[in-house]
């Protein structure tokens, strides 16, 4: 499963239709990696994320963001987390949050290929062009 | 199941994955209280404590980093059975739901 939060999606359907307008969201927005697939129903504060040592959510400026085209977005910037350095986590999803911590929005939520974070192994890297998000 | 907790395969954590996260009740209160604050519900009924099984294998064969397939319903109650039977997963009525060994077993 892939896709926005209810509350995003209504927001924007609201801005679509000239109804209501959806403020931007203020930049950096915040990248989490989540340990439970995130459902449209989560909000910032109720995903459940990894819990490695040294884990924060990453910033993630509008200008590490190339232009939409073919339906998607992809980041143009690469986008590295600070490394574990303790214990792991076993991360198979993403959460674009509105806020650093806690509670906030969901923009946009994804899943990922498992990928166990340890401190053995390099930060978790999205290479440019890697986290893409869709509105097909 | 032995070391089921500490030794998911990739298709358990997948399909243990994409149920509710496990909550105590207090942590339960607080999600509802927060998802209406955000509005990605409108009623407390309307939170997901746990999926069916046909919900479940909806949104596992949506993940497309997932093995399973849409109509695998049989091999996701196969795998939720190891799940069961290993004690990260119960079932009530119609929908399993994820419990608090589960919940440590994804974020061990």
């Amino acid at each position: 499963m892939g896709g926005m939060s209810n509350a995003v999606e209504l927001k924007v359907l609201e801005h679509l239709v000239a109804k209501t307008s959806y403020t931007m969201p203020t930049s950096p927005l915040y990248l989490a990696l989540v340990t439970v697939a995130v459902a449209e129903t989560d909000t910032a504060a109720t995903i459940t994320e990894a819990n490695y040592t040294g884990y924060a959510r990453k910033s993630v400026a509008g200008t590490d963001w190339a232009s939409a085209a073919a339906g998607a977005i992809a980041n143009a910037n690469a986008i590295t987390f600070a490394a574990c350095t303790a214990s792991t986590s076993t991360v198979i999803g993403f959460a674009l949050c509105t806020s650093s911590s806690g509670a906030g929005d969901i923009i946009a939520f994804g899943t990922l290929a498992s990928m166990v974070v340890s401190a053995t192994q390099t930060p978790v890297n999205f290479a440019v062009g890697a986290l893409g998000i869709t509105a097909d | 199941m032995a070391g089921l907790s500490t030794e998911l395969r990739e298709t358990e954590r997948r399909v243990l994955g994409n149920l509710p996260a496990y909550r105590d009740d207090a942590g339960h209160a607080a999600a509802i209280a927060d998802a209406l604050e955000v509005g990605t519900i409108t009623s407390a009924e309307q939170w997901p404590t746990g999926r069916t099984l046909a919900d479940l294998t909806m949104r596992v064969a949506a993940d497309r980093h997932s093995v399973l397939e849409s109509g695998e319903d049989a091999r996701v109650e196969a795998i939720l059975g190891d799940l069961q039977d290993g004690g990260l997963v119960e079932r009530d009525g119609d929908e399993y739901r994820m419990t608090e060994a589960g919940l440590a077993a994804l974020t061990a």
